[in-house]
């Protein structure tokens, strides 16, 4: 227990007042002559020891009330972290760009960590720490800590080495999560073992960070510091969009890239200059545009590139101005001019008639634009040859599609296994080649996706798909029936296939046989669909589900349905925590990382809005950096949770009516 | 001061008359037959008879004058005796508690001089002993009728001790009642109680009909106080710092206690006991008194 008003503790020196009273100041009694004091005597010595322990009673009682008064103007409050109590304390370290923010020259993540060591520094014994850093996703520092076995190494961490441990990020570019950090907190409270358990959160307070997810409130008994450490005036411009129109073009062909840049300072500027720099192959390219900005306010404009050359140009959107936050004044740019996706399709019907063979409607299909494209462009090139042809060199292609191909030399099979093993995609369609014996030289290079047993034909009713997995990306358009209802295709016959223990079955009939089968090998993997590509067992080629799903099909393989060959990626929610912002090399694809453009709105949120937000019960600060609750609460303008005065006040109420009834019961 | 003409007062013996005269209508008169006279045994001479009536003591029926007239007629006595009347009046220094007004020495000499008053009227001998822890004045009996002034005399000249030895007292006092009579004691009797009675066990041997005129102050009997008070004993000088109201329930209980065990030894010894306290008016008590004895005998 501890006190916000020590000062009245003074007050006890009041307890010498009933201790004049009883043992200085006799009471003024009257005289009474009477002829014998027999009878009093008898009655005083029948209740003599009563009444002296009435007269104790009294003194104590008396005693007690002056020392309530006194404690209760002295304002206590329960301490509940006495040195014998296993505590807890969470910090949490606010890491987001917008910490690079300098204050009085100091970045607010060196402040943080400063402030958070010196916590961590006067810990007590006892004291188990957790500590993690947060952007949209939490770091933790360590496990648990306890700062009191310091010499103890065998332990876990100890104290010096956690202050080791314990240093500012040389780069902060990551969004700001609150409900991240804080359910991450809770989690780990959840776990703590008994004892008091507070949270320190050194943060800016942004208002962008609040409204990512929801987090249900922290337990009662864990008591909360905040440590506002923001700025109130932050001067910022920043580039909040930057974005090629196709980031993905053919060779020679124009683009524009289209820029959005955001002016967070109180003030207008009036000619803002904004370059983009792109690097290719053999050229570098440079174009400059001005803005005017109004406070407050984002504003966009485009850049119209020249016929890009073969090859990867990667840059930046930079706007060229000197603020309080310069992270986010550039914004990384690539754009890819490149060939589409080349498509083998090999054919396992030579037919006379092209429209007959078994992959007529899927080079036509490829070579559509993909539904909902805005481009009339195909991002893949498809190349038929038949199977008893000779297989090119597979090292130009990225997904070959068997249709209906039976049987196939070891040569090529092996030819097929390495390219699968490299990380090309294969695709097999059903046919009626596709029987035990055609695929055994598949199955005896390991590419069959198990045991295929060959055409079975429907007798009273077409197959139909009954279910296929809505989590897998090929499905994704489909997971709603009214974009488009898979099990509306019928078919009169299948390949019957019992799946490889280590393959995935994606799709399946309603006679429970597997529709479409998904197996990696090596880098690559192969996917079967137990269904003829063309007419032969069904019309659904003149469905309208045929093209989409044909397109997620070899999307999938291709890896177009996880963003091409040039990917764009925020440092947010969904971001890997230690992705740098930058274009980065990937194995087929390129990486476009940049800021959350919620990084760039340094608006700040009030102290009480974010504490009311997560269900935060604040605390009293008796370690840490002066708090602003605790501050206020020793002006008395506002009560602590733990003071015990209504205790105290219930205690004195009784006491005051036991010196009553009592007084009036004691003899002198 | 007390002062002893206060009870020689004209208008004071005037009650007193007034009270003989009430007494005396409510015993001889108009009870007549139902009770007797308080001081029925201090005459012994024979006057006349009258006709019986319900009621009458079989004692003084003339038994020969119903053998020969067959009707019952009791005899009558004059009032004149030679019976003693001695007057034991205690002036310790616990008869100086003065609480209700009239200390209790004051008190019991108004009494004396009341009861002197009265017996001197029937002409009967009154006799005077003011003990404390001893005889400290005696006054032999007599029926003159300056007894009573000698009496007054006696008592105011003589000064209160400071404490009482019963028994001593007693004792020198029984040795100084010669002949038979009515000893009457007043006095608070704040002594021990197996002393007080041997006490009056030696007057009671002596063939003297006692009777305790018990004197309380009204402080010492109901301790009608409220706060803080230091008691003080007029004997010892003994002090006691207490809250009257706080006690007074148990002090009450005990002095209760103590005169049910005073009034069972009473009773045992056919010893007659009045409380009177000093607020009360003395005719009144005295009369109460009067008529209650009346009623017993």
């Amino acid at each position: 227990m501890s006190f916000l008003q020590i000062g009245f503790l003074a007050a006890l020196v009041a307890l010498a007042i009933p201790i004049i009273i009883h043992l200085v100041f006799r009471p003024r009694a009257r005289r009474a002559p009477l002829g014998t004091l027999r009878f009093l005597q008898l009655v005083l010595a029948q209740h003599a020891r009563r009444r002296r322990l009435m007269h104790w009673l009294l003194l104590g009682l008396r005693l007690a009330t002056l020392a309530l008064i006194a404690f209760l103007f002295a304002r206590p409050y329960w301490m509940a972290d006495s040195l014998s109590d296993k505590r807890t304390t969470v910090l949490l370290i606010d890491q987001s760009a917008s910490m690079n923010l300098r204050l009085d020259g100091d970045r607010l993540i060196d402040r943080a960590i400063a402030s958070a060591r010196k916590l961590v520094a006067d810990a007590r014994p006892n004291e188990q720490f957790q500590i993690a850093l947060f952007d949209h996703a939490v770091h933790p520092l360590a496990l648990a800590e306890e700062s009191g076995k310091a010499s103890d190494n065998s332990a876990g961490f100890t104290g010096p080495k956690m202050l080791r441990l314990l240093t500012a990020p040389r780069e902060c570019s990551g969004a700001t999560d609150y409900g991240a950090a804080v359910a991450w907190v809770r989690d780990i409270l959840a776990k703590a073992p008994p004892g008091q358990k507070r949270l320190y959160i050194f943060t800016d307070l942004q208002q962008s960070g609040l409204a990512w997810s929801e987090v249900d409130s922290l337990p009662d008994e864990v008591l909360t510091q905040l440590h506002d450490l923001g700025r109130s005036a932050v001067n910022n411009v920043a580039v909040v969009e930057a974005r090629a129109e196709r980031s993905w073009v053919r060779p020679q062909e124009h683009t524009v890239v289209h820029a959005t840049l955001y002016n967070g300072g109180p003030f207008t500027i009036e000619e803002l200059p904004v370059v983009l720099n792109l690097s290719g192959p053999a050229k570098k390219i440079e174009l400059r545009e001005q803005l005017k900005i109004e406070p407050g306010a984002s504003q966009s404009l485009k850049f119209e590139l020249p016929p890009l050359a073969a090859g990867l140009w990667q840059g930046a959107v930079s706007a060229i101005t000197e603020d309080d936050l310069p992270l986010d004044n550039q914004r990384h740019i690539a754009i890819l001019a490149s060939s589409p996706y080349q498509v083998l399709l090999i054919d396992g019907r030579s037919a006379d008639n092209a429209a007959l063979s078994a992959t007529y409607f899927l080079d036509s299909a490829l070579r559509l634009a993909p539904p909902g494209e805005m481009s009339g462009v195909s991002p893949f090139e498809p190349r038929e040859i038949r199977a008893d042809e000779a297989i090119p060199s597979l090292d130009q292609f990225d997904v070959v599609v068997l249709a209906d191909v039976g049987e196939l030399s070891r040569a090529k099979a092996e030819q097929l296994k390495q390219f699968v093993a490299r990380g090309g995609g294969l695709i097999g369609f059903g046919g009626e080649n596709v029987t035990a014996e055609n695929i055994a030289a598949l199955a005896a290079v390991d590419l069959a996706p198990g045991i295929v047993k060959g055409a079975k034909y429907a007798t009273d009713l077409p197959f139909r798909l009954k279910s296929w997995d809505i989590k897998h990306p090929i499905f994704a358009p489909f997971a709603d029936p009214q974009l488009g209802d898979l099990s509306r295709l019928a078919f009169s016959a299948r390949t019957e296939i019992r799946p490889a223990a280590e393959a995935g079955v994606l799709a399946s009939f309603r006679d429970g046989g597997p529709a479409i089968i998904e197996r990696r090998i090596g880098k690559g993997s192969i996917l079967w669909l137990a269904i003829s590509a063309d007419r032969r067992w069904s019309d659904w080629t003149s469905s309208r589900l045929y093209l989409p799903l044909v397109y997620q099909v070899l999307g999938h393989q291709t890896g177009l349905l996880d963003g091409g060959r040039v990917r764009q990626l925020a440092l947010d929610g969904t971001a890997d925590a230690v992705l740098k912002p930058g274009v980065h090399e990937r194995e087929g694809y390129s990486l476009v990382i940049n800021l959350s453009s919620r990084e760039s709105e340094t608006d700040r949120c009030l102290a009480d809005d974010f504490l009311k937000r997560f269900g935060l019960k604040t605390g009293r600060n008796d370690s840490g950096p002066p708090s602003e609750t605790l501050a206020q609460a020793s002006l008395g303008s506002e009560l602590m949770d733990n003071e015990l005065w209504p205790w105290l006040a219930g205690l004195l109420l009784v006491g005051l009516v036991l010196e009553t009834v009592l007084a009036n019961r004691t003899p002198a | 001061m007390f002062d002893p003409r206060q009870i020689t007062d004209p208008a004071f013996f005037s009650r007193l008359d007034n009270l003989e005269l009430r007494a005396r209508g409510i015993v001889e008169g108009f009870m007549q037959g139902l009770h007797r006279s308080p001081f029925v045994g201090f005459s012994a001479e024979f006057a006349s008879h009258r006709e019986y009536v319900q009621g009458d003591d079989l004692r003084h029926v003339n038994w020969k004058l119903f053998a020969r007239q067959h009707r019952l007629y009791v005899k009558q006595f004059d009032a004149e005796t030679n019976m003693n009347l001695y007057l034991l009046l205690d002036i310790s220094g616990s008869m100086e508690c003065s609480n209700g007004g009239l200390s209790k020495r004051e008190y019991a000499s108004a009494l004396a001089a009341a009861l002197s008053h009265l017996a001197l009227k029937q002409h009967d001998a009154v006799g005077l002993i003011l003990l404390a822890d001893e005889v400290v004045a005696h006054l032999p009996p007599s029926a003159r009728p300056h007894q009573l002034q000698e009496i007054l005399r006696v008592i105011a000249i003589t000064k209160p001790r400071k404490s009482t030895s019963t028994a001593r007292a007693f004792q020198q006092a029984a040795e100084l009642c010669k002949h038979r009579g009515i000893a009457i004691v007043l006095s608070d009797l704040f002594d021990d109680q197996d002393s007080l009675m041997k006490s009056i066990d030696r007057l009671r041997f002596a063939r003297h009909e006692v009777i305790l005129f018990h004197l309380w102050d009204p402080w010492e009997r109901d301790l009608p106080l409220e706060g803080h008070y230091r008691f003080q004993d007029l004997e010892t000088g003994e002090t006691l710092m207490t809250q009257a109201e706080s006690v007074r329930d148990a002090y009450r209980t005990a002095v209760s206690t103590w005169q049910s065990d005073l009034e069972l030894q009473c009773r045992n010894r056919a010893v007659d006991r009045v409380e009177l306290c000093t607020n009360q008016p003395l005719d009144q008590a005295l009369l109460d008194y009067l008529v209650k004895r009346a009623k017993v005998l």
